[in-house]
């Protein structure tokens, strides 16, 4: 029943296979780098609510400085690593998870830089929160490439 | 200074800031699965670490702080923005323990299972997240006491030398 409806490279219909190393593929399309829609559907919901369920957290917290912590909660990492985990493999997660480490690096330097800008009261949040995504992408690219690139 | 849970907040928040964060975390969660599909797990494992939450939420903490004043007569744009600002401080500080949640997954996921590696994992992002809260607050605390009190004590050697000069004009 695998792959009934194909729209290009993505696929609508996913079948368990298991795999060598006692992990079980999700979509037999997977493997060949394709995309399948109830992967991608099954991340939006799970991810969604892992992300929603710490904002909760955070606002109902007090003083704001301590709410500001589920901020930087590891929501996606909670959604994904599992999942992965059960089609990739755990090696295959385990690496994600060692990347994650150069990108809380970059998440704390944008956190950081965020918060001092805010601070100061010039620039209003959104602006703000989303033009220093950059310094986000710099920083965990620059560390990943220092890190982990040059091996 | 202790944490305390206020409701008033959620009272507050309207039913398109709940789907808002639903459709922001869903759409990076997806993301980051189609970006270590494409480019491999090393690249897509950085996006574990993207900030998701944050601004949506620094723009949502910024509207209601800045209502709160402005339902009071007074201007709350500069407040708004403060109140972003030390939320996005806390979430430098919790970057700590999104590195160790980091770090546990990386180095028991191969030999444990995933939920009892993801449940470890998440105790020590908590206790590392407080603790660096905690220390931070007692360390800024302990230095503005610091301060103050050596701030008071040159006014107080200070006062009996300007009083004796207005005594001599």
């Amino acid at each position: 029943m695998n792959a009934r409806l194909k729209t290009g490279g993505i696929h609508f219909n996913c079948v368990a296979q298991p795999t060598g190393d006692g992990a079980v593929a999700g979509c037999v399309l997977a493997a060949r780098g394709q995309v399948c829609v109830k992967d991608i559907v099954f991340r939006v919901i799970v991810g969604g609510l892992v992300v929603s369920a710490f904002s909760l957290l955070g606002a109902l917290l007090k003083p704001k400085s301590f709410a500001g912590l589920f901020g930087a909660a590891p929501s996606i990492a909670l959604a994904t690593i599992a999942l992965t985990a059960m089609k990739e493999g755990k090696e295959y997660a385990s690496l994600e998870a060692r990347s994650m480490i150069l990108g809380s690096f970059a998440f704390c330097v944008y956190a950081y830089v965020v918060s001092r800008l805010l601070i100061r009261g010039r620039f209003p949040a959104l602006p703000t929160t989303a033009f220093a995504i950059a310094i986000w992408f710099i920083c965990a690219f620059g560390l990943w490439y220092v890190v982990l690139g040059r091996a | 200074m202790k944490f305390k849970i206020d409701t008033s907040e959620i009272a507050e928040s309207k039913l398109y800031e709940y789907v808002l964060r639903f459709v922001f975390g869903g759409t990076v969660t997806a993301m980051t699965g189609l970006i270590a599909k494409r480019y491999g797990p090393e690249i897509g494992g950085l996006f574990l670490a993207f900030p998701a939450i944050l601004p949506a939420t620094a723009t949502l903490i910024e509207k209601h702080e800045k209502e709160k004043k402005e339902r009071s007569g007074k201007n709350g744009t500069a407040r708004g923005r403060k109140a972003a600002g030390v939320d996005a401080a806390g979430a430098a500080m919790g970057c700590a323990g999104l590195a160790v949640f980091a770090l546990i997954v990386w180095q028991i996921l191969p030999n444990s299972s995933s939920g009892f590696t993801l449940v470890t994992a998440t105790v020590a992002w908590l206790i590392v997240a407080v603790s660096v809260w905690l220390i931070r607050e007692k360390l800024w605390r302990g230095l503005a006491r610091r301060f103050r009190s050596s701030h008071h004590r040159r006014r107080a050697l200070r006062r009996p030398v300007s009083s004796i000069h207005r005594r001599i004009k």
